[in-house]
């Protein structure tokens, strides 16, 4: 703790001295700790999370931005080697900071921020853990002979971090506890798997899935042995909350992310307070959930959290932006300024992302569909901010004929097609909510943890 | 500070390039810790330190600068013990693994480095492993493949001016390109340094350099734009190829811009170039792919993989080319070349599917052990044996138009099934009346295994720094999930 002070201090002299000389300055440290734990019945693991600990100082010179970071946390070098690097700095010519990029209140005093547990991880003893996951292994090997592979994973991570810049002196300490337990099966010809996921941002008490679950994760992997493929073409289609979720995120998630603004990328841009939805849709990103994975409670540039409604009524309303992207046009600033670790420079990124519920039952949903397809749980997706094209990837699909499941799986089922047509197709939205927790990349890279989700929806898409 | 002095007082390293990315953590010091360490049976110790400078691009504006320098070390920590709860384990012993990464801080307090331990060790003490050991020094010493790029030997002030170089050539290629502009770029450039040590006497150091190029161009015609997305990775800057990219995906641009959403249709479809390279391993988890996780004795072990020695990979007999395919650590400036893997095992070539039928499984320490089969370390670069018939024989139509995908959106085949449902970013339909209509949307849909059995290899190469082999693949009978 001492060092940490150390460090914290320092860091406040160089970022005040920056701040002097630069029309911005910040400063970040970032780290996580925790364990993970993993057991299949015949290997055991347990590991520490990768710390990926380290500090990343930023100025703005008037024209661009320079990042100073390193994993070196000695006060002393600390300070020696930021001292060297932004002597090697110029202020330029450029566009001008607005939204608050000067400091104000230089030295505020320290805001701590954490994440309400009932039960913090870091008091139960390894051996309990171990035994937890352990036994929800065994309860999951128990339940057929043809599971070939009962894996149960968990994970517990901290993730700290200090923002000191703009007259903030911000300290947060988000945890995340996950439990997933996956099962393969097989018939002797193939292997079919399913899994499910129990976690968010809170303590132990998340590690905990029940035999209700874990016998639904064995019985749609073995269902999944006689699925088939999908004859492409357009159905109507109902979406589970992981499917909804996956469609905001890849749709106006990625589609909204200001950092594309500047570059041309983002054709969301020119559709600023004009309809791109149904007319009931509505659908935020919001880093303030209490419990969602992807929540926090301010982001990497300092910005305390709070809701961005996204769509109003089925109209483009807000963007999402970090603080280099609030620059420029629209001069918007949201929340959203988020790096995947110290070595990376922040982006526009989403946190929770989700369409808002509506007031009809999802059976009552299904009922309404003569023949098409429920989409269940979420396995990927991408973005095409530009071109407005959508891929989403789900485990499977159940047909439906005159409103009634029949039990014809087919797997895996891609959903593809144009945005707006998907979106405006949007004729019914379930009274239900649920978040589905996962990693997000821009392209390839820069990894977050973000969740999305919502209700379960009815709309018309190509699907094969 | 790791100087080339402490490099030369170990045994068995390579000095794989005179790079000098130095880092403060004594990794004999670690060794000697972990040595000391009631309760670590076996154990090894890796130290990576990093420095990178990065440049980020808006059009023709400078959006950021970056310096970063990073080092890490990670203790994995052995214990053999009873078995808990009367576990049936070989020999009576159980083995327990731990995984500590450290942190600078750690390292330089000798009393909290010896607490860090002794936790890794409760760790360790409490899991329930069949054993098996670390490996030794190879006694041939380790290969020497080149993955150090001169160019980056620089400091970080000398890598930067290296990406202004990047940059440079970058605007002047995209300024010969008509109808095309620079929407966006990143360049990294990373030199690195790994030491590894285990409690068997193993020690081996390598030095790299590797550099990495996010480029989007946008096409314009009229009110129409369309753009396209490359990220590379390669050790070299001149692997890059920026010219020859910028030429190739302003191409890409500018067929985006009158693509036409394909019909749903079934029948022979190519992959090529960069949607070729996909079908071979995953760019988010490199393994996670359906023919690196069922050629794996991870795979095996677990009972996932379908796949066994001596027999065709494919359900049925293939009716066209046949599938060979090695792991290459040692090609030259191969991003995944190195003279030794995460457990110090040296980098081979070995074919690991020899003619549609699995020869060996691909496997660490752990995996060989529990198989009894010899370890191969972990899979390098992807190299696939190219066909007999040029691309352009490939791209022959008969009385239906014969499909070519290049870019997909994602395409992420599922590991265990295979099955994939792939987003078309850039396509092309060859006509039967030989015109060529570029397409865009709807989904490629199919079978890894199963597509495997009907397909031919073109003579015609291509790389993407990881997969080096056939620069496309026909496949006799896929989907195509359009309007």
């Amino acid at each position: 703790m001492a060092q940490l002070d150390a460090l914290e201090s320092v860091a406040q002299h160089l970022v005040s001295d920056l701040e002097r000389r630069f029309p911005y300055a910040a400063a970040l440290v970032s780290g996580a700790s925790g364990v993970q734990i993993g057991d299949n019945g015949g290997e055991q693991n347990a590991s520490e999370v990768n710390p990926t600990r380290g500090i990343v100082f930023t100025v703005y010179d008037g024209a661009s931005f320079s990042e100073y970071a390193t994993s070196d946390l000695t006060p002393a070098t600390l300070a020696r080697n930021v001292r060297a690097w932004a002597d090697g700095l110029r202020i330029a010519d450029g566009p001008p900071i607005v939204n608050g990029g000067y400091a104000t209140i230089v030295g505020q005093e320290p805001r701590d921020f954490a994440v309400a547990m009932q039960i913090d991880p870091a008091t139960i003893p390894l051996a309990d853990k171990l035994a937890m996951v352990r036994d929800t292994q065994r309860r999951l090997k128990a339940l057929d002979e043809r599971i070939v592979q009962a894996r149960v994973q968990y994970t517990n991570n901290d993730q700290e971090s200090i923002y000191i810049g703009r007259g903030r002196h911000l300290r947060q300490r988000i945890s995340r506890t996950m439990l997933v337990a996956f099962a393969a099966v097989s018939d002797g010809e193939q292997v079919r798997y399913h899994y499910t996921i129990n976690g968010g941002a809170g303590g132990y008490e998340l590690a905990r899935i029940s035999d209700e679950k874990l016998a639904m994760v064995v019985e749609t992997a073995l269902r999944l042995l006689k699925a088939e493929r999908l004859d492409p073409g357009v159905y109507d289609t109902v979406t589970d909350p992981s499917i909804s979720g996956v469609i905001a995120h890849e749709c106006f998630g990625h589609g909204v992310e200001m950092d594309l603004f500047p570059k041309g990328r983002a054709l969301s841009a020119k559709y600023i307070d004009r309809p791109v939805a149904a007319p009931a849709v509505q659908m935020y990103d919001d880093p303030s959930v209490t419990g969602a994975v992807g929540s926090y409670f301010f982001d990497d540039e300092g910005e305390l959290a709070r809701p961005t409604q996204i769509l109003r009524d089925g109209v483009l309303v807000r963007p999402i932006s970090d603080f280099v992207s609030s620059i420029y046009t629209p001069g918007i600033h949201t929340p959203n300024g988020r790096r995947q670790d110290f070595t990376r420079k922040v982006f526009a990124r989403m946190s929770n992302t989700f369409f808002a519920s509506g007031d009809t039952p999802p059976a009552d949903l299904i009922a309404g569909v003569e023949r098409g397809i429920y989409l269940r749980e979420a396995e990927s997706g991408m973005e095409d901010p530009m071109g407005w094209g959508i891929q989403v990837t789900a485990h499977y699909g159940e047909e439906i004929v005159n409103g009634q499941l029949t039990g014809r799986l087919f797997a895996p089922v891609g959903i593809s097609g144009y945005v707006p047509d998907l979106l405006q197709s949007i004729n019914g939205i379930g009274s239900d909510f649920a978040l589905w927790p996962g990693a997000c990349g821009k392209g390839h890279k820069e990894m977050v943890t973000v969740s999305c989700g919502g209700p379960h929806l009815r709309m018309k898409a190509r699907l094969g | 500070m790791l100087a080339p002095n402490d490099l030369r007082t170990t045994q068995s390293v390579q000095s794989t390039s005179s790079t000098d990315t130095q880092g403060g953590m004594d990794i004999e010091a670690l060794g000697r810790a972990l040595a000391n360490t009631p309760g670590s049976d076996a154990w090894q110790v890796d130290v990576i330190a990093e420095e990178e400078a990065q440049l980020y691009l808006i059009g023709d504006r400078t959006e950021a600068r970056r310096l970063v320098t990073n080092e890490q070390a990670v203790a994995h920590i052995h214990n053999l013990h009873a078995p808990h709860g009367g576990a049936d384990m070989p020999g009576g012993q159980a083995l327990g693994e731990a995984e500590t990464p450290l942190l600078a801080s750690d390292t330089a307090d000798p009393a909290r480095l010896a607490a860090r331990f002794a936790d890794g060790v409760t760790m360790a003490s409490l899991t329930d492993n069949p054993p098996f050991t670390l490996p030794a020094a190879p006694a041939q010493g380790y290969p020497s493949p080149d993955i150090s790029d001169p160019a980056l030997l620089g400091g970080q002030a000398a890598m930067m001016a290296a990406l202004d170089g990047l940059r440079a050539r970058l605007e002047a290629a995209v300024a010969t390109q008509s109808g095309v502009r620079l929407s966006s770029a990143e360049f990294y450039a990373t030199r690195s340094h790994r030491m590894l040590r285990n409690s068997r006497g193993l020690t081996a150091a390598s030095a790299g350099t590797q550099v990495f190029f996010d480029l989007v161009l946008i096409a314009q015609s009229g009110d129409r734009e369309a753009e396209v997305h490359a990220e590379m990775k390669r050790r070299r800057l001149a692997d890059l190829q920026i010219e020859g990219t910028v030429a190739a995906y302003s191409a890409f641009a500018r067929h985006s811009l009158r693509a036409v959403t394909p019909a749903t249709a079934r029948g022979p479809v190519i992959l090529s170039g960069e949607a070729v390279a996909n079908l071979f391993y995953s760019i988010l988890f490199f393994n996670n792919n359906p023919l690196l996780t069922h050629s794996s004795a991870a795979a095996a072990y677990q009972k996932i993989s379908r796949f066994k020695p001596g027999e065709l990979i494919t359900p049925e007999e293939p009716r066209g080319d046949r599938l060979t395919l090695a792991s290459d650590g040692l090609r030259p400036f191969g991003v995944r070349s190195a003279p030794f893997d995460d457990e110090g095992l040296p980098a081979s070539n070995l074919p690991i599917i020899e003619n549609g039928v699995l020869r060996r499984y691909w496997a660490d320490m752990r995996y060989a052990t529990y198989l009894n089969v010899e370890p191969t370390g972990n899979f390098g670069n992807v190299t696939v044996a190219r066909g007999s018939a040029p691309l352009a024989a490939l791209r022959q139509t008969g009385s239906a138009p014969v499909y070519e995908v290049v870019l997909f959106s994602a395409f992420n085949p599922d590991p265990v099934t295979g099955d994939f449902a792939g987003e078309i970013r850039l396509g092309y339909r060859h006509n039967p009346d030989g015109t060529v209509t570029p397409i865009k949307g709807g989904a490629l849909t199919g079978n890894v295994f199963a597509a495997l059995a009907d397909a031919r290899f073109s003579s015609d190469a291509y790389t993407d720094g990881v997969y080096y082999g056939p620069a496309a693949i026909r496949f006799g009978d896929l989907t195509i999930a359009g309007e």
